[in-house]
């Protein structure tokens, strides 16, 4: 197992580009199975979690294939089995999303149910209820969702709760769907909104999407017609360096991003105290070498303040001026960054759902070790302000959701390289 | 000649070799620079350990401390039968926490 091993203490200055957004890319690249004819899917991040996606698509016996660039196309022509095997689905949740293309093109899916998550139950049970409702047969055996239908057809689907992944997998399978659908109380996210754009390029009949409701009008077949199709950029690592930016005093200009996503993001970090510029496709944020103030976030779904950047807020607050409260309201088991957080001298008191940090002027450095995604990515950030070493291991949750982190940061000025997993041998 | 190797596993690491008065200070020179902090429990694989002496157990004594400094559990597996003859004749063997 990798680590990175990091010595606070540098500023962050210069500029980085941004990559496209994985949680975009994931379900886009599903939905290119309801395609008859190939599509170019650009802008694609180079993570864990797509090359997964591929192994996943080429398993069924889809055509991949990717230029030096990274742009992936993708021919769902001569599919040749419908299954989402255990051993992909366990690694990568976002595997669900086979389930609602593969039944409205096909009208068949096998897909393993995901399992456990660290960071909290994250059922597919709208999934599942809402495919039902648009005829599907459904049946769990053996730890496998069997899903089944002649023809999907479309009716009014009211969530019980707001899901990107089961907004994302109900439009997908609406797209081919007999009729209208209409989705209400869907998520509004931005990755929802760039999958509805991929689809309507393709010659689907999406209205709605960002709003939370989704109306979508059944069409027989869909083509790509030799479409390229650019990933909207993540909006989260956009926000992680920005972060980074702001807790070392630091000035980051952020290229080939997406400002008007990142809203509720921008306002906390300017009621930090940093000066924040925008520009069509660019975020430049200047601290001025001062020293952050602690401020309270509640996350929510979009367009509030996102679960996915609560981690790093927590990380900003426990070197920031002042006290700031953290309340997640997403997922119930999203604090676990702050344990190793405290063990790098961060006073962090957790009540509930609910981060108390009293600011430190600073934190000393550590071996610690992420546990999720997120909560990686705020041990990476704290370690570039602690004082020492920082050794953040079992990175490979880092690198499902950051695409180069270390070489960006490094690109930053600050001190962070990979270390590959020790082994030692000696003759005495 | 006496060799070793420590190596790091996913729940925490693995020696193979000698655990002797001849390698353990290399060892525990080497170990410093590893997190213990595994969670739930940082195990220790002594399978490959092919001799070890009176100087191999404290090496696991100092590692069950650094494991307690570190508010991690720790568990010994697959500790060969020789080193346990000498754990149980030192009367440490009750106070390892074998797997």
């Amino acid at each position: 197992m990798d680590k990175l091993l990091i010595t606070g203490g540098n500023v962050l200055n210069g500029e980085l580009r941004v990559s496209g957004a994985k949680n975009a890319a994931l379900p886009i690249l599903a939905a290119s199975l309801l395609s008859e004819t190939p599509v170019v899917i650009g802008n694609i991040p180079h993570l864990h979690d797509i090359t997964t996606t591929m192994e996943l698509l080429g398993g069924m016996g889809i055509q991949l294939m990717v230029d030096e660039k990274m742009n992936i196309e993708v021919d769902s022509g001569n599919i040749q089995c419908f299954d989402a095997p255990y051993e992909v689905v366990k690694t990568m949740r976002a595997s669900i999303l086979v389930l609602g293309p593969l039944l409205s093109r096909f009208g068949q899916a096998n897909v393993s149910l995901p399992g456990g998550c660290a960071i909290g139950t994250r059922p597919v049970n709208i999934h599942l209820e809402g495919l039902s409702r648009m005829g599907a047969e459904i049946s769990v055996e053996g730890g496998y969702i069997k899903a089944k239908a002649a023809r999907l057809k479309g009716c009014r689907l009211v969530l019980d709760q707001i899901t990107v992944t089961g907004t994302e997998n109900l439009m997908m399978a609406a797209v081919l769907a007999e009729g209208k659908t209409i989705i209400e109380n869907a998520a509004r996210e931005p990755e929802v909104v760039d999958l509805a754009r991929f689809l309507n390029e393709m010659g689907a009949h999406i209205e709605g999407a960002g709003t939370p409701v989704i109306e979508i009008e059944g069409i027989d077949s869909l083509s790509a017609n030799g479409l390229r199709y650019n990933i909207l950029p993540d909006r989260i690592e956009t926000g992680t360096y920005l972060v980074a930016a702001a807790m070392t005093g630091g000035r980051v200009k952020v290229k080939g991003t997406r400002p008007d996503i990142l809203d509720a993001v921008l306002a906390k970090l300017r009621e930090a105290g940093a000066e924040i510029q925008i520009g069509e496709d660019w975020i430049e944020l200047d601290m001025h070498g001062r020293r952050p103030q602690a401020i309270s976030i509640r996350t929510s779904p979009y367009p509030a303040f996102p679960t996915d950047m609560q981690a790093q807020l927590t990380a900003m607050n426990a070197i920031a001026e002042g006290v700031g409260v953290i309340t997640e309201t997403v997922f119930e088991n999203r604090f676990m960054h702050v344990q190793e957080m405290q063990r790098m001298g961060a006073k962090i008191h957790l009540e509930s759902n609910t981060a108390i940090c009293t600011g430190v002027p600073r934190l000393t450095g550590a071996p610690v070790m992420a546990t999720d995604l997120r909560a990686s990515a705020s041990l990476v950030l704290a370690g570039l302000v602690a004082e020492g070493h920082t050794i953040v291991d079992r990175i490979y949750h880092i690198d499902r959701g950051y695409e180069c982190i270390e070489e960006k940061l490094a690109q930053l000025g600050a001190e962070i390289r990979r270390v590959p997993s020790m082994r030692f041998y000696g003759a005495f | 000649m006496s060799t070793v190797g420590i190596e790091e596993t996913d729940t925490g690491f693995s020696i193979t070799g000698e655990m002797s008065l001849t390698t353990a200070n290399r060892l525990l020179a080497v170990s410093s620079a590893l997190s213990f902090n595994y969670q739930p429990v940082l195990e220790i694989d002594l399978g490959g350990v092919v001799r070890a002496d009176s100087a191999g157990l404290a090496l696991l004594i100092e590692w069950m401390a650094r494991a307690r400094r570190s508010d991690a559990d720790i568990r010994f597996l697959n500790m060969p039968a020789q080193m346990r003859e000498i754990a149980r004749v030192t009367e440490i063997d009750a106070f390892l926490p074998l797997g």
